[in-house]
């Protein structure tokens, strides 16, 4: 429960370059990631909105992160991006970057995967994925996909599409409470920190959470057995 | 209007590869994937779901949380687009049917759907089958 513990803030969402030295790889011994120290992390430009720590919120004592990309002989993150290959991007999808775990994931290979979770063709797309394609082109890679904020997105789903197509009113209802929640986890509570990070405002963060029954937060967390609300 | 393929699904095993397709940890939820049962338990079970629409719905979600998490406006955004997108491809591109569908009026449909880019609808079928990237065609007419 430690993927995005310290990363509640869209500043710590260091895109690319900037391989902080207190990243870790997520352990799990599932996929074979790249270890930290290999010099297997890809490096993109660091853009605008891939978010340069605020200046008004001060690293803690203990926080060793690199402030700015200073590239190493043994970092290929120096890389450009062309330079790299298509298998050593997907590679980078096991890194964590800053504190919430980012991945590059490729959606063909996602589609497949979910494809064959629910027993269909892997290789034959179903109808009703051409709605994400329709009207926006989907990329061959995703980089920096949020993995945890995702999964809960497609899990929240789930119930969204049994039974009949869902309403326009519930798939609002549905990322609205789903952000809500998630600016209040990776805010660690703070109903002013998360309303930032999702850029709506507190008095809707507090209408969202009062309607899931989220509120008060600290309540909720015990009532729903997160004792620990900071992580 | 044709219905969506329905499966029985259970929801932890749904959990556990999507975190293996995205190569997180097997063992363990991430803060991020807590939010979607915060408040609202997800059914241990959930029978008859719409499968080809709910990965339609996963795949939207990856451009949502590229570069980590998104403005709300962004999420609602994508989330009616990609369901006035699939019900306006289930029901065959009538704009009264998909409106009731949605629980919303034609007229708010077809002015969402003009912000969409996608109104017409047929000419925009037409072009989404002429540009490069679209690889899948509309089920009619791969049918």
């Amino acid at each position: 429960m430690d993927d995005d513990s310290a990363g509640h803030d869209r500043g710590c969402l260091t895109r690319g370059g900037d391989r902080p030295a207190h990243v870790t790889r997520e352990g799990g011994s599932n996929h074979p990631g790249p270890k930290v120290g290999e010099g297997r992390t890809r490096s993109a430009p660091v853009t605008a909105k891939g978010g340069a720590r605020r200046p008004e919120e001060p690293r803690s004592p203990g926080d060793s992160r690199r402030p700015q990309a200073t590239p190493t002989p043994e970092d290929d993150h120096a890389r450009p991006q062309a330079e790299l290959t298509l298998p050593r991007q997907l590679e980078s999808a096991h890194e964590q970057r800053g504190s919430v775990a980012l991945r590059d994931v490729a959606p063909d290979d996602i589609a497949g995967c979910l494809r064959s979770m629910l027993g269909l063709d892997p290789d034959q797309p179903a109808p009703g994925e051409l709605a994400a394609r329709l009207s926006r082109p989907v990329p061959l890679i995703v980089a920096g996909l949020d993995a945890g904020a995702w999964i809960a997105w497609c899990l929240a789903g789930l119930p969204l599409f049994t039974g009949r197509l869902p309403t326009t009113a519930a798939a609002r209802g549905t990322v609205n409470r789903l952000l809500a929640t998630l600016g209040m986890l990776r805010a660690k509570g703070r109903i002013s920190r998360a309303s930032r990070l999702i850029r709506t405002s507190r008095k809707m963060i507090r209408a969202y959470l009062v309607t899931s029954n989220l509120y008060p937060w600290e309540d909720a967390m015990q009532r729903w057995g997160v004792d620990d609300v900071s992580r | 209007m044709s219905a969506g393929e329905t499966r029985e699904t259970s929801v932890a095993a749904v959990a556990l590869m999507l975190r293996a397709a995205v190569g997180a940890r097997l063992d363990r939820a991430g803060v991020g994937e807590l939010a979607a049962s915060l408040g609202r338990a997800l059914p241990p079970m959930t029978d008859a779901f719409d499968s080809a629409g709910w990965i339609g719905w996963c795949l939207a979600g990856l451009a949502v949380f590229e570069h980590g998490p998104p403005t709300s406006r962004i999420a609602v955004r994508e989330a009616i687009r990609i369901v006035a997108v699939l019900t306006m491809l289930r029901t065959a591109g009538n704009l009264t049917h998909a409106a009731r569908q949605l629980g919303t009026s034609r007229r708010s449909l077809r002015e969402r759907l003009v912000s969409l880019g996608c109104y017409p609808w047929s000419e925009f079928l037409a072009s989404c089958e002429s540009r490069p990237h679209a690889a899948w065609r509309p089920p009619a007419a791969r049918e």
